[in-house]
């Protein structure tokens, strides 16, 4: 926890340079370009209607083991804004908005609670489940309908995407080389 | 850029133990949510006699007698009592509180249901 707060005070108070500024951009331009490339996708579970992988999930993920909480933060926050804005009509932002915020939070605090004894798929299994949720609960306060049950597919599907997200950021992170992430090779 | 963070992820593992506990407790939540989620609740009584289906409502106490045999309903549930046949299975089936639980006797062709709300317009439409 500790550790938690200490980052989030490192990373606020810090300058906005360049690497940060740029990675950034790059982290929310793939979120838009995978969130597009998902849409064109077909529905993955016709059981479970809305469920989908949320591939741009991946990017805020990959942001906060980066950048840093606050960071991955702005990732989110930007990739909602402008995800709705491109898939035209801002009544999608009711929904990605505050689930988005909840699993990121979740997410951020398992990275810095649990990572190690957990893996990052687990990270990003558990802030699917919860961005599942949080969507459904929103969905159930803005039509007024029981949506109650279609909650347990929604948590299947939660775990079946979060876990394949997870093991991409996993792998993203761990294939990269260091010198992509600004490290200069020691001779 | 934050290279311990990435030091950290590229050093971990793909999957923990720990991973499978707590998969194991959301799927154990989800599992023992949805069993509550999809239970139907129980809202009449309907009872087959003669080749009549009557239906009553759960939740009021009363008392069906059918000649062969007396329907008892009370606080929301249904058993038989008084019955004539040989056998009266319908008698020690005992008290019914779920829906989809049944009380069936076979001598007399009388069968008593409990239905839930989903099937209830069903059964009224017949």
């Amino acid at each position: 926890m500790k550790r938690l707060y200490a980052e989030c005070a490192r990373s606020d108070g810090r300058r906005i340079d360049t690497r940060r500024l740029t990675t950034l951009a790059l982290l929310t331009a793939a979120a838009l370009v995978l969130s597009l490339v998902e849409s064109m996708l077909p529905p993955l579970l016709p059981i479970a209607p809305g469920a989908k992988l949320g591939l741009s999930n991946i990017a805020p993920l990959v942001a906060l083991i980066l950048l840093g909480v606050p960071d991955a933060f702005i990732v989110m926050t930007v990739k909602s804004l402008l995800g709705a804005t491109l898939s035209g009509g801002l009544s999608g932002l009711m929904y990605s908005l505050p689930s988005g915020t909840a699993s990121l939070a979740v997410e951020a605090l398992m990275f810095y609670l649990l990572f190690g004894k957990t893996s990052l798929s687990m990270i990003s299994l558990v802030g699917a489940v919860v961005f599942n949720a949080v969507q459904l609960c929103v969905a159930c306060a803005v039509t007024g309908v029981d949506l109650l049950p279609l909650l347990p597919p929604l948590i299947a599907a939660g775990i079946l995407a979060g876990a394949f997200t997870g093991l991409a950021a996993y792998y993203i992170i761990k294939k990269l080389p260091y010198t992509v992430y600004g490290v200069r090779r020691r001779k | 850029m934050n290279i311990d963070a990435v030091k950290k992820v590229k050093a971990s593992k793909p999957f923990t133990v720990l991973d499978a506990v707590i998969l194991a407790a959301l799927i154990a939540a989800a599992g023992f949510g949805a069993f509550f989620i999809y239970r139907i609740p129980p809202a009449a009584v309907s009872v087959k006699a003669d080749g009549q289906v009557r239906t009553y409502p759960l939740d009021e106490d009363r008392e069906i007698a059918l000649g062969h045999l007396t329907v008892r309903i009370e606080d929301g549930a249904v058993w038989v009592e008084h019955a004539d046949c040989a056998d009266r299975t319908c008698e020690r089936t005992g008290k019914i509180t779920r829906a989809g639980q049944s009380i069936v006797c076979l001598p007399n062709g009388i069968v008593v249901k409990i239905v839930g709300k989903s099937d209830l317009s069903w059964e009224i439409g017949r």
